[in-house]
């Protein structure tokens, strides 16, 4: 089993960069209650160092969740009203259907991403949540004192702790994808369709794969003679090529 | 309430089979984290099973106890415990409580640099404590009388056993979900595991408890301990009272008071701001004029007004730019529409892989607290059982035949003889059960033979 310490660095690091600096500072902790004199019960300066520095760390982290919390409430109200907005028949009809499903992709994006920073921050608040427990079982293993339980029950009032709000936001944005994805393909039927889609994209891709070797191997050689084919110059090369790594699809 | 917490605890299960059904069906790889079955077993055996009527009757027996403010409790958490006597009391009896050789001012005065609100905060984090119990002790009350005496390990070994079911891996979409997706499988080992060494630290607790309670040397730590406890309740206890919005909670009365916002709270501040002739017209000040909330200075409209402007200014420069590149392609939109399909599909995945891992995340924090709710009980009924003349002890002693011990503290609690024949009822059947805890507890103190057939 991983080290806890280890474990919640590599959680950090794995986590969105601009939220690096927002977790509860574990190792710094650590040093402290290995500072400690070791005296049992402990001493009433260094206990009040501690809980000190405790507060400290959940005051940052509770700063730094409402403060996200406030970003998310603001986004979602705006989000709504772009779907109201791509929704909107009129609108719909105004607009070329390119551009309309295109809108709509980006919404659909908007949508998928903002759920999942919202879940990435109930994430974030459960790790620090664990986190404080633990600094608070090793400071009582090290001084004899019972300090976990009574502070563990007022982390549990936290702000960050409290993630009703989030986790409402989270739930209406699942119900705002039912509105602006298409039905999810069920049964037989819609499989089926959902299969031919799929072979006529490899086909499709294929294809572009094919037409691109192609024109590499056209391209023109040393060896070129009277009997070798003429080079193959797609005029949409570019465009083409902007299709040969495998579909994007959006990685860390 | 008691329907309330049993309908949730259906829901939970509920929800964690389905997820795990869900997980199976769609093919998605599972791991179950190896660590986990040893857990509901440890549960068992040092989780207290704790027949309905003990935790009833304590609870009835906690509420009709004031505590007497010369009595020398030692641990926090049973002063914490008793301090749930209303309005501005909790947080000045504790200290009378348990700093029975010191003086109270000096600890209240030591306090105060940890606020940084006035002295009106302190009362409020008062009321918020007081309230933390409020909302606690029902639920402790409530909750086994309606379930079966088997409730605590069950739920949770179903819930721990299916709480690591996570998607591991999906080779699919690599966004930092699916490594939150990992991680949370490790987070619920991590906290299974933290709460398994947990129960055994606590049921070690009698035999350490017992020896600091000795002397006098004890006390002033003891003491301090408390004042850092208090220190950190109020401290920590002051933001949540300050940041409720907008209801009219005292405190707050600092502009640096970190205001939390909710949907309803900007629902107001948005039709205040366009009243005023949108974002860019609205004025911090009038909108804080419309706005008549309690509690709300013009710095936190100012900044929100700020993050609103910021909000709303972004997406028109993104809706832009994607109108530019659909132009771009505008000559060949069967392949963008194609394109999107496989988009969306990959979009629909992820969110997917989002969903479960909101899933479990919210039946970790369920455990969280429950597992935080059953560690203070079981704390408060070791400490009962090792503190030799409490109150409880007094009176079951006047009560019943029953082989606690007497102690110099019996006399020093007159108010416990005038209770009412319900406290001395409940008092007499806990007393019965006590005598077996305390045989359990004896028996737990021996590391290595705990054995669930107590239960």
């Amino acid at each position: 089993m991983v080290q806890f310490g280890k474990w919640l660095r590599r959680q950090i690091e794995q986590s969105l960069p601009e939220w690096q600096d927002q977790f509860l500072r574990y190792k710094e902790l650590k040093r402290c209650v290995k500072a400690l004199s070791g005296v049992c019960p402990p001493l009433p300066a260094e206990e009040a160092e501690f809980v000190a520095e405790v507060d400290a760390e959940t005051e940052k982290i509770n700063s730094f969740f409402l403060d996200q919390e406030e970003e998310f409430i603001i986004r979602h109200r705006e989000l709504q009203n772009d779907i109201k907005r791509a929704l909107d028949p009129r609108a719909a009809g105004a607009v070329a259907p390119a551009q309309h499903e295109a809108e709509v992709a980006a919404i659909r994006r908007e949508i998928v991403n903002f759920h999942g920073v919202m879940v990435l921050l109930l994430n974030y608040s459960s790790i620090n949540y664990i986190g404080l427990a633990k600094i608070l079982k090793k400071y009582d293993k090290r001084t004899g004192a019972m300090l976990r339980l009574p502070v563990m029950e007022t982390v549990l009032q936290q702000p960050f702790f409290k993630t009703e709000t989030v986790s409402q936001l989270v739930r209406e944005c699942e119900a705002m994808m039912e509105a602006v994805f298409p039905e999810a393909p069920e049964g037989q039927a819609a499989a089926a369709a959902l299969a031919v889609a799929e072979a006529e994209q490899s086909i499709f891709r294929s294809t572009v794969a094919a037409l691109l070797t192609m024109q590499d191997v056209r391209k023109g050689s040393s060896t070129r003679g009277s009997h070798s084919l003429p080079p193959l110059n797609l005029p949409d090369s570019d465009w083409l090529r902007s299709f040969e790594p495998p579909f994007p699809i959006p990685t860390r | 309430m008691s329907a309330r917490l049993v309908g949730e605890w259906n829901l939970l299960s509920q929800m964690e089979r389905l997820s795990t059904n869900q997980l199976y069906k769609s093919g998605v790889p599972v791991t179950i984290p190896t660590s986990l079955p040893s857990i509901p077993a440890s549960l068992d055996e040092s989780f207290p099973r704790l027949p309905d009527a003990q935790i009833v009757l304590m609870e009835r027996e906690l509420r009709s106890t004031p505590l007497p403010p010369h009595q020398t409790t030692i641990a926090p958490i049973r002063g914490q415990f008793h301090s749930n006597t209303g309005s501005v009391g909790p947080l000045c009896s504790p200290p009378s409580v348990r700093f029975s050789s010191l003086s109270n001012p000096d600890q209240y005065s030591n306090h105060n640099p940890y606020n940084s609100q006035a002295p009106s905060t302190a009362t409020s984090s008062t009321l918020n404590y007081g309230s933390q119990y409020g909302g606690f002790e029902p639920s402790i009350t409530d909750f086994p009388r309606d379930v079966e005496p088997t409730w605590c390990p069950d739920p949770v070994e179903s819930i721990l056993g299916y709480s690591g079911d996570v998607p591991a891996g999906n080779n699919v979409t690599g966004t930092t979900s699916i490594g939150a997706s990992d991680d949370l499988t490790k987070q619920t080992e991590w906290w299974t595991e933290f709460m398994n060494e947990d129960w055994k630290d606590m049921v070690d607790i009698p035999t350490t408890t017992e020896t600091q309670q000795v002397g006098q040397p004890v006390q002033p730590s003891i003491s301090v301990h408390q004042s850092a406890t208090q220190q950190t309740v109020s401290s920590q206890s002051v933001e949540p009272l300050a940041v409720v919005a907008p209801s009219p909670t005292t405190g707050s009365n600092t502009a640096k008071a970190r205001m939390r916002w909710t949907p309803e709270l900007h629902e107001r501040f948005v039709d205040a701001v366009n009243q005023l002739g949108g974002s860019e017209k609205a004025t911090p000040k009038g909108v804080l004029k419309l706005m008549k909330a309690d509690n709300l200075t013009i710095y936190h409209v100012k900044s929100h007004l700020q993050k609103y402007r910021t909000a709303r200014y972004r997406p028109e420069l993104s809706e832009g730019s994607s109108e530019k590149k659909v132009a771009s392609k505008e000559d060949i939109p069967s392949i963008d529409l194609k394109g999107s399909f496989d988009l969306t599909e990959a979009l629909r995945l992820q969110l997917e892989l989002q969903k479960r891992l909101h899933e479990q995340l919210e039946i970790q924090r369920s455990l969280q607290l429950r597992i935080e709710e059953q560690g203070k009980c079981l704390q408060m009924m070791l400490e009962q059982r090792c503190i030799p003349g409490t109150e409880k002890v007094q009176n079951a002693k006047t009560t019943s035949d029953s082989e606690i011990p007497e102690s110099s503290t019996v006399k020093d609690v007159p108010e416990n003889s005038q209770n009412g024949p319900t406290k001395q009822t409940g008092l007499v059947v806990f007393v019965l059960s006590w005598e077996q805890m305390n045989a359990i507890v004896n028996f737990f103190a021996k590391p290595g033979q705990v054995s669930s057939s107590i239960w």
